[in-house]
């Protein structure tokens, strides 16, 4: 397949992001013009918080935040799916093979069975018990599936592999037996939980994910180069004087925490992490340090849109936004696949 | 139609009534799926597969022939003392043929067909109910007074559930328009639609269903099209006795009138989304929370 050039792919993604932002903030259920949404925002610049009118309520208070937070996450999730099928040299590694969802969902479902008294009370920082739950899960499974793959001579993938889906199983498990003990209120809870939501977005939950996609958008771009040595294999990525314990140690640390942040603050959402970092690759090839920022920003435009729609297709109700995420990548992705069996 | 529901309802009770006095033994009652289902005698060993099932078998004096009940069977305080021989993903057919019942109740739309066909295989006899208006409440009472020999009693009730009814759509159908949301959930905000047996309690109170023409039975909604909605009532219904966690989490949404004017309310999901007696205790709750939004 023909690839496009690297520097002109970011160029696009990173004017086409903003453009969809702003788009993405005239879609609800309330049809507000750019126009309008332009004076608003002058008007809310220049007016007290008191006086808002309800046009600037649903732009700041409702659309702006849900839209930043579905902007973060999907580029979280892109990129450690771009990272984690860079270490693993495995296409099917998505941030959940390390254990970090099945992780969180333990963490999250453990919180609403046994604390549920106290999540009303337990609010830090506009972050709910559950959410330090899971966030918590997640990364003490992470640490788990890291430990059981790692011997004196090093983390061995495969083990690491096997590791995460036993891990991923016995999670399954847990969450089951929780659930079938849990009251009518928390089961309602814990599913509503795993289906992931981005409706709840605060702009607490925007600051935290900001925050967290900012050290991990600095972090990654330093270990590009290591991620290209290993694409030639381990040992060939350690002669050419690459710290491959280090690296790999650092990354899954950085996965672990991003995935795990997102996972608390907007629950599971599938596929971004998968297909994306593999469409940028079909479109630019593999190198990392321009794969990396690729599919992040990929990611946010698809998460973006994909929210958008889930908030405005079956008006006044919505959809869940994963199922959209998967409706609208999946048909790309195949329609790449096709492509690139036709060129070959 | 309603007209219809009502004449329907009188001539199951007039047939249940006739069957009663009959002085054949054999009792023939039909089940909300047109499956007519015949005893020799009334019932004395039920089971119940549902908690508003119990409800009305309590209701109408039947509830010491209940044998067996499905889980959340938790009102009246007795039958919290029946052995349990289901939930919401399984049942226990063992347990259930050890109970030796002779008939089975069952709801069709919270047990379904996987369960309800497995009882039936066994041998026993099963009455499906699904109840779907208001109207159809007091002629449950009815069947299942004839099913279970406590025919008058039955009778009794289900004409006083009827006169609350009229009586509360007499005095509030004709009140001005209420907008009304009615919340089961906040993250994410889930409601009902105008097809949902909570939809036809808030119409009755003269209120309107804000997401009556959602899609779904039971569509998720975001916070942005209650804001356009703007209610005047939010009604809560959590599935405890005691206010759900995220009641107070109304208080940052000033601009919805309900919130402003102080009309966020909590009506318990068990007296509002189980087709029983209690209905009516929800309903009343509810005609007073819209009165009191119409009043200021």
């Amino acid at each position: 397949m023909r690839r496009i050039s690297s520097a002109w792919l970011l160029a696009t993604l990173a004017i086409l992001l903003p453009v969809i932002v702003l788009y993405s903030m005239t879609v609800g259920t309330v049809s507000i013009s750019m126009a309008e949404a332009f004076s608003a925002a002058v008007d809310s610049l220049f007016s007290d918080v008191d006086s808002a009118g309800q046009t600037q309520v649903i732009l700041f208070d409702i659309r702006l935040p849900r839209i930043l937070l579905a902007l973060l996450v999907g580029a979280i999730l892109a990129s450690t799916g771009a990272v984690m099928q860079g270490l693993f040299r495995n296409p099917l590694a998505d941030p959940s093979l390390i254990g970090v969802s099945g992780g969180a969902s333990v963490g999250a479902s453990l919180m609403i069975v046994f604390a549920g008294g106290a999540i009303e009370s337990g609010l830090l920082m506009g972050l709910s018990l559950v959410a330090l739950g899971a966030f918590v899960g997640g990364f003490a499974a992470t640490i788990l599936v890291y430990r059981l793959a790692t011997s004196g001579i090093g983390t061995s993938v495969t083990t690491m592999l096997l590791a995460g889906i036993a891990i991923g199983a016995l999670a399954g498990a847990l969450n089951s037996l929780l659930s079938y003990f849990a009251d009518n209120d928390m089961l309602r809870q814990i599913s509503l939980w795993q289906m992931g939501n981005l409706s709840a977005a605060s702009w607490a939950k925007v600051l935290i994910m900001a925050l967290i996609s900012l050290i991990l958008l600095v972090w990654f771009p330093r270990d590009s180069r290591a991620l290209n040595a290993l694409l030639l294999g381990e040992s060939e990525a350690r002669h050419l004087g690459i710290d491959v314990q280090r690296v790999k140690r650092r990354l899954i640390v950085l996965t672990a925490l991003g995935v795990g942040v997102s996972v608390a603050l907007a629950g599971m959402v599938g596929f971004v992490g998968l297909v994306i970092p593999h469409v940028i690759r079909l479109l630019i090839g593999p190198d990392h340090r321009w794969l990396i920022p690729g599919s992040a920003m990929a990611g946010a435009i698809l998460l973006v849109v994909a929210d958008s729609l889930a908030r405005v297709v079956v008006l006044p109700a919505e959809l869940p936004t994963g199922i959209l995420t998967a409706l609208l990548g999946a048909p790309f992705f195949i329609a790449l696949l096709l492509q690139q069996r036709r060129e070959v | 139609m309603k007209n219809l529901t009502c004449s329907f309802g009188l001539i199951v009770l007039l047939a249940a009534v006739l069957c009663s006095f009959s002085l054949a033994a054999e009792i023939s009652v039909e089940d909300d799926f047109g499956n007519s289902l015949v005893l020799e005698q009334p019932a004395q060993r039920i089971i119940s597969l549902a908690p508003n099932i119990t409800e009305v078998l309590f209701h109408i004096g039947a509830g010491e022939q209940i044998v067996g009940a499905d889980e959340y069977s938790n009102y009246p305080e007795q039958a919290k003392g029946i052995v349990r021989v289901n939930n919401h993903a399984a049942a226990n057919y063992e347990l259930i043929l050890s109970l030796q019942p002779d008939l089975v109740i069952a709801w069709q739309s919270g047990n379904g067909d996987k369960i309800i066909n497995r009882i039936r295989l066994l041998g026993i006899p099963v009455f499906v109910v699904e109840t779907r208006s208001l109207e159809d409440i007091p002629n449950l009472f009815v069947r299942f007074g004839a099913l279970s020999g406590h025919v008058e009693n039955a009778r009794q009730k289900a004409e006083s559930f009827s006169q609350r009814l009229s009586l509360l759509r007499d005095q509030n159908s004709a009140k001005p328009e209420v907008r009304t949301f009615y919340q089961i959930w906040d993250e994410p905000l889930i409601t009902l639609n105008g097809k949902h047996m909570v939809s036809s309690v808030i119409e009755l109170c003269g209120g309107r269903n804000i997401f009556a023409d959602a899609i779904p039975l039971v569509p998720y909604v975001n916070i942005e099209s209650v804001v356009a909605a703007d209610p005047q009532v939010i009604i809560a219904g959590g599935s405890k006795e005691e206010k759900p966690h995220w009641f107070n989490r109304w208080r940052k949404w000033g601009k919805v009138s309900a919130v402003r004017n102080e009309h966020v309310y909590l009506i318990g999901a068990d007296l509002m989304q189980r087709h029983s007696v209690r209905l009516l205790e929800g309903a009343e709750l509810m005609c007073d929370y819209l009165q009191r939004a119409r009043e200021k």
